[in-house]
């Protein structure tokens, strides 16, 4: 089954539900495969000091990138999203990226819209040869999160602590393979 | 009888005599002056059952998108839907050729939900009646005007496309008419945020928006994906954001604001506020419009090399 169960581990926390004093901002990070995965590589194993607050995940491309992806990172809680991909001429899929610039540009005023400070969103060109660029554009946007504190989150407040027990159940009774 | 339902039934019964069109989607006389329903005309001695009137509330490119291949249809169309007809144009839902636009030049249409708010009982109503832009109604006791803003289906107040800018009939001239500015959203972006949050806390997500919606043409919505999709079932805040924000940006650059979706609303969200917001970012970042070209690249679907982004 391809889906995964609505448990994510370590949500639990987000919503500004941590105990005063210890926030952390949490930022989803969607990274093209091709150039901006391997420069976040580049800056690790290049032993380039910046926060660990960005939660990575690997997209084939910045095309890839459905705007869900992004409502959903907020819908979830996260206090940013980082989207990061190849420069324009770069793209591995030839222009995957250009796509990805129109939506993602719309999107950022979209945010608006919906009352989201378009400073929680960054959608950014990182080559896998900048690792230095990508550990500082990372120390930036943390650094602006943590001034603007943590997401109020979308939506009026419910209860997001379904006991997992009950949602192990649950999950096996759709037929998913529960964590 | 006014003039346009006149000169769409003498359409309508020569595109059925020639047999040009199969069929002619139009509207008819609903259960109160102030409802229409779509009818379908297969024969031209039927064509008496079409009428125009400021009820004809409904976007019946709906019905063309789901008569395509099956020959050519002929379609009354306002403004707005004929916007809508030029997306599935676009999209290659249908085909050109395969459609005859009727257009008809529409002043607004009547939201029957806000008649008895307006302090109208549609009971009594005997008859209702555009002219030059204003609107009049007959309860009983004379004809009295009504004032647009308090009836009308709020998406035409809007409007700024009261003239098909795509038909192969036109029928009666521009109303002398300027859109309203939508004042609905707040400035402050918390304030926004706790705007929408408010909103979306009613929708019980009957999807009637969504069924409503000429341009919501997929086999299978996000929405319906088992067993955990992309937004679950739950109706609950962060769910219903998600189901209204995802189905906003599926609809940027596509929808033409006909307003059929905040019309259907049981729970009076109001849906056009935050589409409207969505194509006139569409209209400011790539100078785009929805449905106003047949022949133009759908906006996201394409790019240019110059486009707004990121710096380098």
């Amino acid at each position: 089954m391809a889906e995964t169960p609505e448990v994510l581990e370590g949500t639990e926390t987000m919503n500004g539900q941590a105990a005063e004093g210890t926030w952390e901002p949490k930022i989803l990070g969607i990274l093209c495969n091709w150039c901006s995965y391997a420069g976040a590589d580049l800056a690790g194993s290049a032993r380039l000091q910046h926060p660990p607050n960005v939660r990575i995940v690997r997209v084939p491309c910045s095309g890839r990138v459905d705007p869900q992806f992004v409502l959903k990172g907020f819908m979830r809680g996260f206090d940013g999203v980082l989207v990061s991909g190849c420069h324009p001429g770069d793209c591995h899929y030839a222009k995957g990226n250009y796509y990805a610039r129109r939506r993602l540009t719309l999107l950022t005023r979209f945010l608006e819209t919906m009352g989201i400070p378009r400073e929680r969103f960054q959608f950014q060109w990182v080559s896998a040869s900048e690792g230095a660029r990508w550990a500082e554009s990372v120390r930036e946007m943390t650094e602006r999160i943590r001034k603007l504190g943590p997401f109020q989150g979308v939506g009026r407040p419910v209860p997001l602590l379904i006991p997992v027990v009950a949602r192990q159940s649950e999950a096996q009774a759709v037929g998913v393979e529960a964590r | 009888m006014n003039s346009q339902t006149e000169q769409i039934r003498t359409e309508a019964r020569r595109l059925l005599e020639s047999g040009e069109v199969s069929v002619v989607i139009g509207y008819g006389p609903g259960s109160t002056p102030a409802r229409a329903t779509p009818v379908f005309v297969r024969r031209a001695e039927d064509v008496d059952r079409l009428f125009w009137s400021p009820a004809c509330a409904q976007n019946l490119a709906l019905y063309v998108r789901e008569q395509a291949g099956r020959g050519k249809v002929a379609v009354v169309a306002k403004g707005c839907d004929a916007r809508s007809i030029a997306t599935l144009i676009q999209e290659k839902q249908i085909r050109r050729e395969d459609v005859h636009i009727i257009g008809v030049s529409c002043s607004g249409v009547v939201d029957p939900g806000r008649l008895a708010p307006a302090g109208l009982d549609e009971g009594t109503l005997k008859s209702l009646a555009a002219e030059n832009g204003g609107l009049k109604a007959d309860c009983g006791d004379g004809e009295v005007p009504l004032e647009r803003e308090a009836v009308l289906k709020r998406a035409c107040l809007f409007c700024d496309t009261p003239v098909p800018p795509l038909s192969d009939t036109l029928i009666g001239e521009a109303p002398p008419l300027q859109p309203a500015a939508d004042q609905t959203l707040p400035e402050d972006l918390d304030a926004r945020r706790e705007f929408w949050a408010e909103q979306f806390s009613k929708c019980v997500r009957c999807y009637a928006c969504r069924q409503v919606c000429p341009a919501c043409y997929c086999k299978e919505c996000f929405t319906d994906r088992l067993p955990v999709g992309w937004v679950s079932k739950r109706i609950a805040g962060p769910e219903n954001w998600m189901y209204h924000t995802t189905r906003a940006f599926h609809l940027a650059g596509r929808c033409v604001g006909c307003g059929e979706c905040e019309r259907v609303c049981p729970a009076g969200i109001p849906i056009q506020t935050l589409m409207r917001r969505m194509a006139s970012e569409v209209d400011a970042l790539f100078g785009y419009r929805a449905g106003m070209d047949p022949d133009a690249e759908p906006v996201l679907a394409t790019y240019r090399d110059d486009d707004d982004g990121p710096a380098e």
